[in-house]
């Protein structure tokens, strides 16, 4: 049940009357109904795991009250490593297993040892990274006293299992959701529209956009052997519009689901591919992981390693990236995307300028021609450490990386469908343009209702003819698999 | 709320109507270049054989797949080939021969592995957008054994159909205009669709897979168990056989295609051969994993018809 299907569409609607007309004087009922409308969505992907939803969910929310209640920093320690324990233990099992054991025994082929260990036949709960993350941070601000527990078992098992971000984030906080879900909700009539707008984008961008590339770059990357360079290039260039279309629509969607039904939730993607630096890129691209990563390793790891000095910043930062790198998945080549853009980090953190944010001014329509180079150069950067993300193995990351950089970088690019090229700079212009809003469809400084009316109808018109004439494949959203 | 809700519903409407006037004003002209026109031939063809007589349905891999002479010479029997494509979905092509069974006669079902799916939006099973084409154009009795649910699943190819529809009745080139009749000339009087026979060989990539989530669509059975009752009730005996594939696009799914021909098996359904069995050399296609060429098509024919043989002795024996 993705949100870009009939059968969520028709989910939600009867969850929104019921939300909103039925269950709407008693919160606890509310709640329940969000509790209870986010196990059938999960149960309508895989019902398998859901004893895994609730098992770390109750494991969490017992942490969590005794925590509070422990009266010595130990034995609010010790519960800490047991939930530490307990969710980092599920995700390296269900992630992870299979990546040890067949890079134990490559390794020990490498040096003609042939090891007789089988990979285990693992599936990874739906998830599992998302909700994961989310208990994690809600038994460290515990444990820092940010944040007190909550007693309502309905509002905890809600708060982990909130169906707008329970599959592919963003990954909000306890101090972000569960405040909001102790308190009333009163529908906003500014705030549903806006939320509306937003999915609309946020559909647009995946079925317009991200769908149609998705075609041209699985079947280059597919065929990268029989692929000149150029090709190739082309096929990374259209990979990371892909994915920004794909995941920040996701987001959008997210966001806008959660918004009609009275909850703010973390903004995940802020226009990154206008970053002036691959630091500021990292501000903007996966917010509430980056964020999340930055509270608490990148801090605690920078603190223990300052005695370093810029040694140990740089030595936190790819700790940081590489781990960003593996949260993806269970494969080398994104141990390597992620070390990558840690390495990218340290001429920024020789030349201290890793803090420092350019900012662009809002009112300016273009960029200078600084602006536009420093745009342009993390651009590449972040289109080169795509590389690794979107191929199986390294040793194919490594074959596009060589045809790329050979002679036939100028040859004239092979099925590459450049008619994308046009759509993705008209998409990128009106970005843009409106890189100052929380997002694209926000217009209502245009004052004809009649012109606004028009640009939501040919945006649903054109969303609804490419739904109807796509090659009927379900197009899963890329981070859903993470 | 009012107010959201107000907005909300005349947005909807206005994108309905946008889509459904066009949908009914404009006929679409885009099935004159298609093989679909064949249909209401087929239903002739139906109309006018005696039975006993063998009727065999599925997708493209029988219209293209098949010398239905040869069978008819074996066998001594009329043989129709009643198949066109897999957009028609295994639903309506099943339905739709319904009227036409009748005692002795022999009911041969081989879809394709995607007939059986129960992701990529189950298309193979209920139809795809030339299924409305179809209904609304060239057979509009068809309308009547379409079930809501399909109905639902369909509604979504509106959009697109409507595209089409305006697209084709305002094109005035006549090049882009092929007439119904040179769709139809490329079928056979026993509904073979062979003049690809003498084209070349289109180079393809292999099937990946057969069905997204490795799930049979829960549907598929009961249909198919309700279609067996039906042809036993009228005194004449369903089977049903695999489809020819490219080997190295069976290789790619046996592991999906062993548990399809396991589940139909195991559901008493009269599933009479191995999926190996009809699993070719990829010298024998054509431009798909499931179109044979004219070499192809002997060697499918002659394990037809060795499977078939038993099947139509007992038919044979219980008249």
């Amino acid at each position: 049940m993705s949100f870009n299907s009939l059968p969520f569409i028709v989910f939600f609607v009867v969850f929104f009357f019921l939300y909103w007309f039925i269950f709407h004087r008693n919160l606890k009922f509310q709640n329940l109904l969000i509790l209870a409308g986010s196990y059938f969505f999960y149960c309508w992907w895989d019902w398998h795991f859901l004893f895994l939803l609730i098992l770390n969910s109750s494991l969490n929310y017992a942490l969590g009250y005794y925590m509070a209640k422990a009266t010595n920093q130990r034995t609010k320690s010790i519960l800490l490593y047991i939930g530490v324990l307990a969710g980092v233990g599920s995700l390296v099992y269900f992630k992870y297993t299979n990546f040890f054991i067949t890079s134990f025994i490559s390794a020990f082929e490498k040096i003609h040892i042939i090891i007789n260990i089988h990979t285990i036949n693992i599936a990874l709960p739906l998830g599992i990274s998302f909700y994961t993350f989310r208990t994690l941070s809600y038994l460290f601000d515990i444990n820092k006293e940010k944040f007190k527990p909550t007693s309502d078992i309905v509002v905890f098992f809600s708060f982990v299992a909130f169906f707008p971000c329970l599959l592919a984030g963003p990954i909000d906080k306890a101090q972000t959701l569960i405040p909001q879900l102790l308190k009333k909700r009163e529908f906003n009539y500014e705030k549903a529209v806006d939320a509306m707008r937003q999915i609309l984008y946020g559909l647009f961008k995946k079925i317009v956009i991200a769908d149609n590339l998705a075609q041209v770059t699985n079947n280059i990357f597919d065929n990268y052997h029989h692929l000149p360079g150029s090709t190739l290039a082309l096929g990374v260039f259209y990979y990371s519009i892909e994915m920004y279309t794909d995941f920040s629509g996701y987001s959008d969607m997210a966001i806008g689901f959660a918004r009609l039904i009275g909850f703010d939730i973390t903004k995940n993607f802020n226009f990154p591919f206008f970053s002036q630096s691959i630091a500021e890129y990292w501000r903007k691209w996966h917010m509430s992981l980056t964020k999340w990563l930055t509270e608490y390793l990148f801090t605690p790891l920078s603190i223990a390693l300052r005695d370093y000095g810029k040694m140990g910043l740089i030595l936190a930062i790819i700790i940081n990236l590489t781990v960003i790198g593996i949260w993806h998945g269970a494969n080398w080549t994104f141990v390597l995307f992620g070390l990558l853009h840690g390495i990218y980090f340290i001429p920024l953190i020789l030349k201290g300028t890793m803090n420092k944010n350019k900012k662009i001014d809002p009112d300016k329509l273009l960029p200078s021609f600084s602006e536009f180079v420093n745009m342009l150069k993390t651009f590449i950067l972040v289109n080169f450490a795509f590389i690794f993300f979107r191929s199986d193995t390294v040793s194919q990351a490594f074959s596009i990386i060589r045809r790329i950089c050979s002679i036939s970088l100028i040859q004239f690019p092979q099925n590459s469908k450049p008619y994308f090229i046009p759509v993705i700079i008209v998409f990128l212009l009106v970005e843009w343009i409106q890189r100052n809003k929380q997002h694209v469809l926000q217009i209502e400084n245009i004052k004809q209702g009649s012109l606004r009316w028009g640009i939501y109808f040919v945006l649903f018109v054109t969303i609804l003819i490419f739904v109807s004439a796509g090659d009927q494949t379900n197009n899963g959203f890329i981070y859903v698999k993470f | 709320m009012k107010k959201f809700l107000t907005k909300i519903a005349a947005f909807t409407l206005l994108t309905t109507a946008l889509f459904l006037i066009p949908f009914f004003y404009f006929p679409n002209l885009m099935y004159q270049n298609s093989i679909l026109a064949e249909l209401p031939d087929k239903h002739k063809m139906l109309a006018q054989s005696t039975s006993p007589k063998i009727i065999f349905i599925g997708g493209s891999n029988v219209s293209m797949g098949l010398n239905s002479e040869k069978i008819a010479d074996t066998y001594h029997l009329p043989v129709v080939n009643t198949s066109i494509a897999l957009w028609l979905g295994l639903k309506f092509m099943v339905n739709d021969v319904k009227p036409y069974i009748k005692k002795g006669d022999i009911v041969v079902i081989s879809g394709e592995y995607n007939c059986y799916d129960e992701s990529l939006n189950e298309a193979g099973f209920e139809g795809y957008e030339a299924l409305l084409t179809v209904v609304f154009n060239i057979f509009p009795p068809g309308k009547s054994y379409i079930d809501n649910k399909q109905w639902i699943h369909l509604a979504k190819f509106i959009p697109h159909y409507v595209i089409s529809a305006i697209r084709y009745s305002l094109l005035n080139n006549d090049s882009e205009r092929l007439t119904v009749e040179s769709a139809k000339k490329e079928f056979n009087k026993y509904g073979d669709l062979y003049t690809h026979w003498k084209q070349p060989k289109i180079p393809f990539k292999p099937e990946e897979k057969c069905m997204g989530n490795e799930k049979l669509n829960p549907d598929v059975i009961p249909l198919l168990k309700k279609f067996n009752n039906y042809v036993l009730s009228k005194g004449a005996t369903l089977v049903l056989i695999p489809p020819p594939l490219q080997d190295s696009s069976y290789q790619n799914q046996y592991y999906v295609i062993n548990k399809i021909e396991s589940q139909l098996k195991n559901s008493g359904l009269p599933f009479i051969a191995k999926t190996s069995r009809y699993e070719l050399n990829d010298k024998y296609f054509n431009d798909l994993g499931y179109h044979l060429t004219k070499a192809g098509v002997d060697i499918r024919t002659d394990l037809v018809i060795e499977d078939l043989s038993k099947v139509i002795t007992a038919a044979k024996t219980r008249k």
